[in-house]
């Protein structure tokens, strides 16, 4: 094959391969911070741990 | 069948199905006469482009939906978004791919051919589309705005369809013809191209679909941010009072 052929179907499956991937982790980390409070909650006077 | 059932037999079908078209493509389907093992393009090229259409007819007809008082919804603002934002993606492989079948079949890249212009403009204008739904304010306004928007940019698609019959183009006439509803390619080469059309149109449904479901997790944040906020200004004006 001349290689353009490959190149043409390679961008095609990266690229949608790429954008669904992102797509999807992005929705995980979101139900996660929506199952979750939005950020830890600490007690009084408690430090963040080294 | 739950939703999310639904959800996921359709991307494994889409999956099962592209990765039958890139072997049916590839290794199945003859060379052209005329094209070489170029005619290969054909079965991922013209179904990006049906898609990129099918997903701003989307788009438009959520928009239409949600300008219209009596069905005004966020869902349908939602929807409206995330089926321009995979448009916008099949859009940009829709030019990319014709790009590559450019440079062995007409010697040069890019040319400013009335086909090719007006499916840049398209993408352009969907761009746009995108970056004014994140400009910030009232999201009513937002959603309205995008609203209008959207049904302006759909203006360029019959344009971008027709654009081969109205002006002279180095684009060949489209292969699957709809006024005329006649297919210019048969046997395997034919299926193979139905199967192409078939497989990205499922994938553009799961995309949007998931798409949507992370606008809607989007939007839920931020109402939950500004009740925490508003309810934190509560407290400190009660502590002041």
């Amino acid at each position: 094959m001349s290689g353009y052929v490959e190149a043409g179907y390679g961008v095609v499956l990266v690229s949608l391969a790429g954008y669904a991937l992102s797509v999807v982790s992005r929705e995980r980390k979101a139900r996660r911070r929506a199952a979750g409070p939005l950020l830890p909650e600490r007690a009084p006077g408690q430090q963040d741990e080294a | 069948m739950t939703r999310s059932r639904i959800l996921t037999t359709t991307g494994v079908l889409a999956l099962v199905g592209i990765a039958a078209t890139v072997w049916l493509g590839l290794w199945v389907t003859p060379n052209a006469v005329n094209f070489g093992d170029l005619v290969r393009l054909l079965y991922i090229h013209p179904p990006m482009a049906w898609v990129a259409f099918l997903a701003y007819g989307m788009a438009f007809l959520s928009s239409l939906g949600y300008l219209w008082r009596r069905t005004r919804d966020p869902r349908l603002d939602r929807l409206a978004g995330a089926s321009a934002e995979v448009g916008v993606v099949f859009t940009g492989l829709t030019l990319i791919t014709g790009s590559i079948w450019g440079r062995p079949t007409w010697g040069v890249w890019w040319t400013w051919d009335p086909l090719l212009t007006t499916t840049a403009l398209l993408f352009v204008l969907y761009l746009g589309y995108l970056a004014l739904r994140r400009v910030p304010g009232d999201p009513e306004v937002v959603a309205r705005r995008s609203a209008i928007a959207a049904l302006i940019a759909f203006v360029d698609v019959p344009i971008v369809y027709f654009s081969v019959s109205w002006w002279r183009s180095l684009h060949q006439a489209p292969t699957v013809d709809l006024s005329g509803r006649h297919l210019y390619v048969h046997g395997s080469m034919a299926w193979t191209l139905l199967l192409g059309f078939v497989s990205f149109t499922l994938a553009y449904a799961w995309l949007t679909a998931h798409r949507y479901r992370l606008a809607a997790l989007a939007d839920r944040e931020a109402d939950e941010g500004l009740r925490q906020a508003l309810d934190e200004r509560r407290a400190e004006g009660e502590v002041l009072v």
